[in-house]
């Protein structure tokens, strides 16, 4: 289910104090990410689950003959899982020199944020989900979390 | 195009990439023929051949280097998987090998029912222990490229890295040693050493018999011996009246048993004697075997470096004495050499 997003005019290039997100879709939210971060985006042929890995490790999947690491989005945010990865939509993103893949539900617009726009999170949230926000960014009406790209892969205490 | 075009830039990158991996390129060039690039890539790096097993509807490589054998189970099969004390045992011929069910190794389920059905036990040896595991099937046998497990991944024990197969299909490669650590295998070296030593089989030592010099052969307890080398005549030297060679980054003393003014031939075998913080080298003509005997000394002999002679197979033998070769290499402290 896709959340209507407000509608942003400037140019393709961030202005000073300002960044580049893509919008992410995962179950009906709608989460931030770098786009500095995000190197390509692909449809997942299929995964090979390992077994004993960290929780939150889909699998690994074959992109152009690398191996990387899938993982969940879903998952990392305690979501329902994903019925099915194949077909899945990926973001690939490199990581302390590992190749990872985030397994979203869609990718939206790319939108220029400015850092005016930025809040923390508040301190009520889900602990597992102020680990992997840097902050909350108003848009219009909405509340878009930022991903923390290095937590998102940091599976330290996730069996 | 642009200004380092056709400059050679990216075949410089070719090289440096090739390089990296342990590889190298030529290059044969002539005007109005052609070019002919030669690649050299080393094999025993990366590709390793693989069983490709099933498992759960999962495929896994197994490196074939671990493999002894599989062994079927079954209806029609001769072999069956026993429950002794809650751990699973194939007897096979002789012997009785430790069992574990791969799937339970990597939490994929119970396999359902007690009969094993069609399944395969595929019989593997680290170091000296031999354990199978219980897999589904063996669908292939491939060479495969093994890359190293990513960073967030490599604490686990049970794989060794991950391949891409032939049909574009990513599986783990399971690490033998890992899985033998899953059964504990490794308590296994203590307890067969606890057999040994019980009675019937106290007396007898293995010992390995060499030629040394004219006269009758010599030998030593295999236990004292840390390694047996081939060693070339070149990477020995003179030193101060005596023979020495560079062994794993140190001076060691090279001592010929049977006395000798010059190093004769071009290799010649080097046991490599450890005591505590010392090593020495006993340079030998030729080692004639390995044996399992019953060392029973019947004469003292009078030279200095033989506690004496026993029968082995049929013919005497010299036990040497390792204390008198280390008081020859450090005669300053001839007391701790004993």
């Amino acid at each position: 289910m896709m959340t209507p997003l407000p509608k942003n005019d400037t140019a393709a290039m961030p202005a000073m104090g300002q960044t580049s997100y893509f919008t992410l879709f995962a179950g009906s939210e709608v989460f931030g990410l770098s786009v500095q971060h995000a190197q390509t985006i692909f449809r997942i042929a299929s995964v090979t689950p390992v077994p004993q890995g960290p929780r939150d490790v889909a699998g690994l999947v074959n992109l152009r003959g690398r191996i990387v690491t899938a993982v969940s989005l879903r998952r990392r945010l305690r979501m329902p899982d994903e019925t099915t990865l194949q077909n899945a939509l990926a973001i690939g993103i490199e990581r302390r020199g590992e190749n990872f893949a985030l397994v979203v539900d869609e990718v939206g617009d790319v939108l220029q944020l400015d850092d005016s726009m930025k809040i923390p999170v508040p301190p009520h949230f889900d602990p597992q989900r102020l680990q992997l926000t840097t902050g909350l960014y108003k848009v219009g009406k909405l509340l878009i979390p930022a991903l923390d790209v290095d937590a998102l892969f940091d599976f330290r205490g996730n069996s | 195009m642009t200004n380092v075009s056709g400059r050679g830039v990216g075949m410089d990158v070719v090289r440096s990439n090739v390089e990296s991996i342990g590889g190298s390129i030529s290059l044969f060039s002539m005007p109005g023929r052609g070019s002919r690039f030669s690649l050299k890539i080393p094999l025993t790096l990366a590709i390793a051949p693989a069983l490709i097993i099933t498992l759960a509807g999962q495929r896994f490589a197994l490196p074939q280097h671990a493999v002894v054998e599989a062994v079927g189970l079954g209806k029609n099969s001769r072999h069956v998987i026993e429950k002794v004390q809650n751990a699973l045992v194939l007897k096979l011929r002789e012997d009785v090998v430790p069992v574990a069910d791969l799937r339970t190794i990597l939490g994929l389920g119970e396999r359902s029912g007690t009969d094993a059905g069609d399944h395969l036990v595929v019989i593997m040896r680290v170091g000296s222990n031999s354990f199978g595991i219980i897999v589904d099937g063996v669908s292939d046998v491939q060479e495969i490229v093994v890359k190293p497990l990513s960073a967030s991944l490599s604490h686990l024990k049970i794989f060794s890295g991950h391949t891409i197969l032939g049909d574009g299909s990513v599986v783990l490669i399971l690490d033998p040693a890992g899985i033998g650590l899953g059964i504990g295998i490794d308590k296994a070296e203590k307890q067969r050493e606890a057999i040994k030593e019980g009675p019937g089989t106290a007396d007898s030592t293995r010992l390995v018999l060499f030629r040394a010099g004219p006269g009758v052969p010599k030998m030593l307890p295999l236990s004292l011996v840390a390694r047996i080398e081939m060693v070339d005549a070149t990477r020995i030297e003179r030193a101060g009246g005596r023979f020495v060679m560079l062994y794993q980054g140190r001076l060691m003393p090279i001592l010929p048993v049977a006395p000798m003014a010059e190093i004769s031939r071009a290799a010649h075998p080097v046991l490599v004697i450890t005591a505590g913080d010392r090593t020495i080298g006993l340079l030998v003509d030729e080692i004639i075997d390995i044996i399992e005997e019953r060392l029973d000394i019947q004469l003292a002999t009078p030279a200095p470096e033989t506690i004496g002679a026993a029968e082995i197979r049929g013919r005497p033998t010299e036990l040497l004495d390792i204390g008198h070769f280390f008081k020859a290499a450090w005669p300053e402290s001839s007391a701790e050499a004993a």
